[in-house]
């Protein structure tokens, strides 16, 4: 596939451990344009192994982008952007932390980590759905992403 | 003054037991041959045990051998210095217990014999009050850390329920509307109001707590130059209330701009916010010297303070005024103090109901680091 426009559907990974919060995020990008596939991990550790495609996950699909949870069961979202940013293929997939934390801590230690970006859930409804209309936008019809 | 030597054996015995350190003599077979008084009390021995031993009787066992070597040296070179500098010194007393101790040591020569001076100062109190200190800063460490942790459960798990209440909410609202009544819909705007309303109040109650626990360090300031980024912030609302301004020359100092500029902010925007509906808004801001201070005023036309409250305005969350009358969450006066404290100052005000409050706070010319 050539790099660019996607023909098919984008894959989304979600790493989110709160279903309430997870069924927000399906639905804000439900109000979205983009054709995509949400899928779920609901803590550090089955992400990590649906991006090694261990286990379970042996037929896991690479995802194109992955919205990342920084406060999470098991491993936490800091580990596994650590775990991402240092292996060689994976690195390559646009990380954004997508999180309720403002912490300048938090901020300061994802870049540290090389995020892609680091984004605060907004409260309002209306605004969460404005910026995941701006992630579509940016991520799949703005920035060229690497051929998969 | 010309003495006799009887006098001066008379002043020397009384100033020896006027010290109120142990003082004794050894001579160059470091035996002692004079004990003040206070060295009954210092080792628990009577004088009379003392005088005739090597001084080593008083030297914890685990250090004796090395305390003759280390005796026999000073006396090639004698000159007035602590003993052991840096080091946590001990005296053994009679019952083998260990005393903390301070030693200043000199030299002299009695009769032709080089002697080595002590003067022995019991160091207890002073060890148990650095080490209640330590404990002290551990504990207060700790609970800083606490206080931190609090903060970002704060920022972070408090909000994440919130943020699921307030977005279903309005899920709701968004994709039910056609089903819902006009009521429901009031209903669904209040508890999305007080979820926000939740959300600032931990927002201002996290901004209050990091005021202590992220602090920056004091970095001399032009106050002059703070201020004009606080009118900057402030411009929308000095243009809506019609408010005069008058500032006055502002001095440096050193001081945690990033805190400074919250006290500035905080004291201007409340002069605008409580304005009376039919004066023309003046607000003064002049800067004083006032010893080693520089005292601040900032002072308006406004509503005015009822006195009666004037000891609950700078606690955290107190408000004075419904939220339909004036909005707020009550935290701006309480940073205010919490800053202007954390730099030494004072913070208190004067006012007339219905005529004008003038707030006064302090700042040291030169502040000790936090």
């Amino acid at each position: 596939m050539k790099s660019g426009k996607l023909r098919r559907a984008v894959e989304i990974l979600l790493v989110e451990d709160n279903p309430a919060d997870v069924r927000l995020t399906v639905e804000a990008f439900k109000e979205g344009t983009v054709r995509h596939k949400l899928s779920v991990a609901r803590d550090g550790v089955e992400a990590l192994d649906i991006l090694f495609r261990r286990g379970i996950h042996n037929q896991a699909v690479r995802p194109d982008i992955i919205l990342l949870d920084l406060n999470l069961p098991r491993k936490d979202g800091r580990e596994v952007l650590q775990t991402i940013k240092v292996d060689q293929t994976l690195r390559r997939i646009p990380v954004v932390v997508l999180t309720t934390s403002s912490a300048e801590e938090d901020i300061l230690r994802s870049y540290d980590l090389h995020v892609n970006c680091y984004i605060t859930k907004p409260v309002d409804m209306e605004r969460f759905i404005e910026v995941v209309r701006a992630i579509e936008n940016f991520w799949f019809n703005i920035v060229q992403l690497p051929a998969t | 003054m010309n003495l006799s030597s009887t006098s001066k054996d008379s002043i020397f015995k009384s100033l020896l037991q006027a010290a109120p350190d142990g003082v004794m003599v050894c001579d160059s077979r470091g035996v002692i041959t004079i004990a003040s008084d206070q060295c009954e009390a210092l080792f628990g021995y009577p004088l009379t045990e003392l005088v005739g031993q090597p001084i080593e009787l008083l030297v914890p066992d685990a250090l004796k051998a090395k305390h003759i070597g280390l005796r026999q040296r000073y006396q090639e070179m004698p000159r007035r210095r602590p003993m052991g500098s840096g080091l946590e010194l001990h005296g053994r007393r009679k019952d083998g217990s260990q005393v903390p101790v301070e030693i200043s040591l000199s030299g002299c020569v009695v009769d032709g014999e080089a002697c080595v001076i002590a003067v022995v100062r019991d160091v207890s109190d002073r060890r148990r009050l650095e080490s209640d200190l330590t404990r002290l800063i551990e504990q207060l460490k700790r609970s800083n850390g606490e206080l931190e942790q609090f903060a970002y459960i704060a920022s972070h798990d408090l909000q994440e329920p919130l943020r699921v209440v307030s977005g279903y909410t309005q899920l709701l609202k968004r994709r039910y509307v056609a089903q819902l009544d006009a009521e429901a819909n009031e209903y669904i705007d209040y508890a999305v109001d007080g979820v926000k309303r939740m959300q600032t109040l931990i927002h201002d109650l996290l901004a209050f707590a990091r005021l202590s626990t992220h602090g920056r360090g004091f970095q001399p300031t032009d106050l002059n130059f703070l201020l004009r980024q606080v009118l900057a912030n402030l411009a929308a609302q000095v243009d809506e209330a019609g408010a005069t301004m008058t500032v006055g020359e502002l001095p440096n100092l050193r001081v945690d701009a990033s805190q400074v500029v919250q006290v500035f902010q905080n004291l201007l925007s409340n002069a605008l916010k409580f304005r009376r509906p039919a004066v023309p808004l003046v607000i003064t801001l002049t800067a004083n010297r006032d010893g080693d201070y520089w005292r601040f005023t900032v002072s308006d036309n406004g509503i005015g303070i009822d006195p009666q409250y004037s000891s609950r305005i700078f606690e955290v969350f107190q408000r004075l005024h419904t939220r339909d009358q004036y909005p707020g969450n009550g935290i701006g006066l309480a940073i205010c103090k919490k800053v202007v404290e954390r730099h030494q100052g004072r913070i208190w005000f004067e006012s007339t109901l219905g005529e004008g409050t003038s707030f006064h706070f302090t700042l040291p010319i030169n502040a000790d680091e936090p």
